[in-house]
């Protein structure tokens, strides 16, 4: 049974004049013990859906049932208050107390809050989750003076402490350095697993989404538009959203030829290729329709290859520290190709490009979307409410 | 537990109380105004009709006005120069300057108000007898009697709150604009003509309007000057004080409306040029602290305003109430008066202090208690609660101190009379503390208001979600957060409520006599020697809870950046304290009417 699920979840509010309508008929089932991601860009509504599990927020209609519990019905009325539902939470600002101490933080909640333990249990507790996150010494330690890092981990510890049925997180990485950030992904992972704690982390990020998850759930404008695991929802985006959002994809107009089995025949700009169709639109011949291959998926290969292949002229070449992005016109069209030092690949040189079949994709057209839009998305992501 | 099942309706319970008690002062007036000679069972248009008969309504309103375009006047020459010296100069005795300003709101106005009248009573003035002696003129020198002497005294006493006031304006003017117009190779002088007065213009034009109505609503020196021709207040106090009979409330209550249309036009005013100012700080951005300009040759020009002020404000009248406390009868210095100076008064002072001590210090608590607790309440509700009245008591909060101290007075002696007969506390001190703890309780709310927007929401989601409750997070959560700007709260509303004049005078009737009402008493019974004395304990007093204040709050006020210092525990303590000071210390000047 699933542990969390949701039924078709609305939430709209006014801000000034207009609108905004953050969740349009979110339907979920997360799993005991699974660590599900909610990605997207800011304003996508992921977090307005963690708020309103949380019980912080309040949706327009729908239900919200938590271990088998209704916390939120629109229809019946039913709204369980944040302090009656059986999760903890761990925020983007780390919310820590700055009038008490790392034991006080994590001590408050077990004192006053749903469990009421005993002093002598709740000191056993604490000392259990410091010395879990590496903090043993530091439960006399004022807050204030903490790092991000260690502020982090306080917070995790009080959410921790509480063993909550659900653990929510808010972009709990996102204050942190990058390569702390980098260093906590997959040990916060392990460690929920370890405890066998089902936890809904929602993040813009992408890389720490494809690290941590079990699943996935990418969210475009107050719709979950593609939820899966990390392999299929990075290899086999979709739609042209999930395959811009993560990660970089060159995508191009073709139109579709037939299908064979899985593999799907498309004309190209550069020609009648191969492809995997991960659309779920149905599909017949002579139909308009996008695919998009990864930049590190393109191989570079000797005049001669004729299957999924074109020759172009490299007009540019970046150094990306790990390698070279090249870009490569062909046909008028231009193809960026990510490749290792060693390919000796100069500015001007006409070059052989294959794209892999099982790496090309078929994917649905964004609706409206302009990729300005996406990009903006992620360089402004922060401490953004309207999630 | 009961009170546990009650939860946090215990806060929203609070926050009712002060919410009536806050429209008391705003409506009771009104009510007031039509009650027949202060009946509370009788109603009608009579005191209106007094009103508008009385042949000199036009000239009084006039005067009122003037009043405080003039006070205005004076406190902005001093003000706006002192506080562009503090902010962006590098005028060496900036922190001098700053301690004076903070000391000076330890003097209270009616005492100010008190000294220049001995000095410059036009038959007995200390300065015109000695004028007298010198046979030159045989006239005085100065007449204090005059609506130009009470605008200027209220114009120098108010210049501390409008330095507070006009501070952040000038801290808040992001200096890469100035420079952004000087790398254009635009002047200097038209930079400051072109780009800064106009970003200054919407604060300057909001601490005018506000003191405006401070300028109108004050009493202290209107108390103790009195002048030819009446002002509003005045009106309103003599109807209360009337020599010979009852105290006509209903008639008050009349003026007193007329009186707050004309404060509360201007609060709606000042409301517009707040949100215009606030518009202008947005804009700016992230705001980089100016390096202080070289004042030059300047420099000079400033050390006469600020001595100029210094004299006028400080040292000129507390040397007066030395001199008066030291010689026993009312005399000008001589060789005569010297011989006869004596500490006798101060031993005496003693002996009158006893029971006003006492009532002041329970208004102190009562207000305090009043004032703090209610605030807290409702700055949890408008700011923390989410509820959907924040809205609008947020707006009736921010409407009460355009109601003048005098006229909340009269809505509470009203309010005593009818609830009389439940609860006799008519004519005590309590009701004074009620309606002490009222008259604070907006500007306390507003000071914290902006400390708890400063603090995160998340910091009490984050206990929400743990399972904890409401009214526990309210008391484990909430209130420790917000202690500096609570008790910072309390230290203004308690300086105040022991110097205030207005309301003790207004609601005694012979029980409640405190600390400033037997000053006022000895003055007007011209027992000048004991009420000097008296007045130099209660100035001591207050200097060194003044001082204690502003210890509390660091230096902060004056450099003003190094609040975007990485907070520490203590930072974090004393930049809410900081918060705290900045809001409380207009708001007090407002309150209590007085400087």
């Amino acid at each position: 049974m699933a542990i969390l699920e949701t039924r078709q979840l609305e939430a709209k509010f006014t801000l000034q004049d207009s609108v905004v309508h953050a969740l349009r008929g979110i339907d979920l089932n997360v799993e005991e013990g699974e660590f599900f991601v909610l990605l997207g860009p800011s304003g996508c509504g992921k977090t307005t859906m963690l708020r309103s599990i949380a019980g912080l927020e309040r949706p327009t209609t729908g239900t919200i049932r938590i271990d088998g519990e209704v916390v939120f019905d629109s229809t019946s009325g039913i709204i369980v208050p944040p302090d009656k539902r059986p999760i903890a939470m761990v925020f983007q600002s780390y919310a820590i107390w700055p009038h008490m101490d790392v034991f006080e933080n994590i001590a408050f909640p077990l004192r006053r809050g749903r469990t009421k333990m005993a002093d002598t249990d709740i000191k056993v507790r604490v000392g259990e989750v410091l010395e879990m996150l590496g903090m043993g010494d530091m439960a006399n330690r004022p807050v204030t003076t903490l790092s991000g890092g260690q502020q982090q981990r306080v917070a995790l510890a009080r959410a921790l402490a509480l063993r909550p049925r659900v653990l929510l997180m808010d972009e709990p990485l996102s204050n942190l350095d990058l390569k702390l950030q980098i260093r906590l992904r997959s040990q916060m992972r392990d460690l929920m697993h370890e405890l066998g704690l089902t936890t809904i982390h929602v993040t813009h990020n992408q890389a720490e989404a494809l690290e941590t998850g079990d699943r996935i759930a990418v969210m475009e404008q107050g719709r979950i538009v593609q939820l899966d695991q990390p392999r299929v929802i990075y290899h086999r985006p979709e739609n042209e959203f999930v395959a811009r959002f993560l990660g970089d994809m060159n995508i191009y107009q073709a139109s579709f030829d037939g299908e064979i089995a899985d593999e799907a025949s498309i004309r190209t700009p550069f020609g009648n290729f191969k492809a995997q169709n991960a659309s779920k639109t149905s599909m017949t011949t002579g139909d308009n329709c996008v695919f998009g291959i990864r930049p590190e998926d393109i191989e570079i290969v000797d005049d001669g290859e004729t299957q999924n292949s074109l020759t172009g002229t490299v007009i540019a070449s970046d150094y990306v520290g790990e390698g070279f992005v090249h870009t490569v016109d062909a046909v008028g069209q231009s193809i960026r190709v990510k490749c290792h030092h060693d390919k000796a690949v100069n500015k001007g040189d006409t070059v052989g490009l294959r794209f892999p079949p099982n790496h090309t994709v078929i994917v649905t057209p964004a609706r409206g979307l302009v990729s300005e839009d996406l990009e903006g998305g992620l360089a402004g992501e922060g401490a953004s409410r309207a999630g | 537990m009961p009170a546990r099942a009650f939860g946090i309706g215990w806060v929203y319970l609070l926050a009712g109380v002060g919410l009536f008690l806050v429209f008391i002062s705003v409506f009771g007036n009104i009510i007031t105004s039509f009650s027949e000679e202060g009946d509370v069972d009788r109603y009608s248009m009579a005191n209106y009709v007094e009103l508008l008969s009385q042949e000199t309504l036009g000239s009084v309103a006039g005067r009122t006005v003037l009043l405080g375009f003039g006070t205005v006047f004076w406190m902005f020459l001093f003000s706006f120069p002192f506080a562009w010296l503090l902010a962006r100069t590098d005028f060496r005795y900036r922190t001098g300057l700053f301690t004076l300003l903070t000391a000076k709101l330890a003097i209270p106005g009616f005492i100010t108000a008190m000294s220049y009248v001995w000095l410059f009573n036009p038959t007995s003035g200390l300065v015109n007898q000695l004028f007298e002696m010198t046979k030159f003129n045989g006239g005085a020198l100065f007449d204090v009697y005059q609506l130009s002497w009470v605008c200027f005294l209220q114009g120098i006493v108010l210049v501390p709150g409008g330095v507070f006031m006009m501070l952040p304006a000038f801290r808040n003017l992001d200096s890469s604009l100035e420079e952004a117009a000087w790398v254009s190779g635009v002047s200097k002088a038209s930079t400051i003509q072109r780009v800064v007065l106009p970003l200054l213009a919407p604060s300057m034009i909001a601490v005018s309007i506000f003191y405006f109505v401070i300028g109108v609503e004050m009493f202290d020196f209107v108390a103790i000057i009195g002048m030819p021709g009446d002002v509003l207040v005045l009106w309103i106090y003599d109807a209360i004080a009337e020599s010979d009979g009852p105290p006509n409330l209903g008639f008050a209550g009349a003026a007193g409306v007329l009186l707050f249309a004309i404060c509360g036009g201007a609060i709606m005013f000042y409301a517009r040029y707040l949100k215009q100012a606030k518009k202008y700080a947005v804009v700016g951005g992230k705001v980089r602290a100016s390096a202080p300009q070289p004042l030059g040759r300047l420099r000079w020009a400033a050390y006469c305003c600020v001595g100029f002020w210094l004299m006028a404000s400080i040292v000129v009248p507390v040397i007066t109430i030395i001199w008066v406390a030291l010689v026993p009868f009312f005399q000008p210095p001589s060789i005569a008066a010297l011989q006869s100076v004596s500490l006798a008064s101060f031993a005496d002072a003693l002996s009158w202090i006893g029971e006003p001590l006492k009532n002041t210090l329970i208004l102190m608590v009562g207000s305090v208690i009043i004032a703090a607790s209610l605030a807290i309440s409702i700055t949890w509700l408008v700011t923390r609660s989410q509820h959907g009245s924040a809205r609008w008591v947020d707006s009736i909060v921010f409407l009460a101190p355009a109601v003048p101290t005098i006229v909340t007075g009269v809505a509470f002696q009203f309010l005593g009379i009818a609830i009389y007969h439940w609860l006799p506390i008519f004519g005590t001190i309590w009701l004074v503390a009620i309606a002490m703890g009222t008259r604070m309780l907006a500007y306390c709310t507003r000071t914290m208001n902006a400390t708890s927007l400063q603090i995160q929401f998340e910091l009490d989601e984050a206990a929400y979600v743990s399972g904890v409750s409401k009214l526990d997070t309210f008391r484990r959560i909430f209130l420790p957060l917000m202690a500096p700007a609570i008790f910072y709260s309390a230290l203004m509303v308690g300086m105040i409520a022991a110097r205030d004049l207005t309301l003790p005078l207004v609601m005694n009737t012979g029980n409640s006599e405190v600390v400033s009402t037997l000053i006022f008493n000895l003055q007007t019974n011209g027992e000048q020697n004991a009420a000097a004395a008296v007045a130099i304990y209660m100035i001591i007093v207050l200097v060194l809870l003044a001082l204690f204040a502003r210890r509390m709050t660091g230096m902060q006020e004056i450099r003003g950046n190094s609040i975007r210092r990485r907070s520490s525990f203590r930072n974090w303590v004393s930049k809410t304290g900081a918060a705290a000071l900045s809001f409380l210390i207009p708001g007090r000047k407002q309150k209590s009417g007085e400087g």
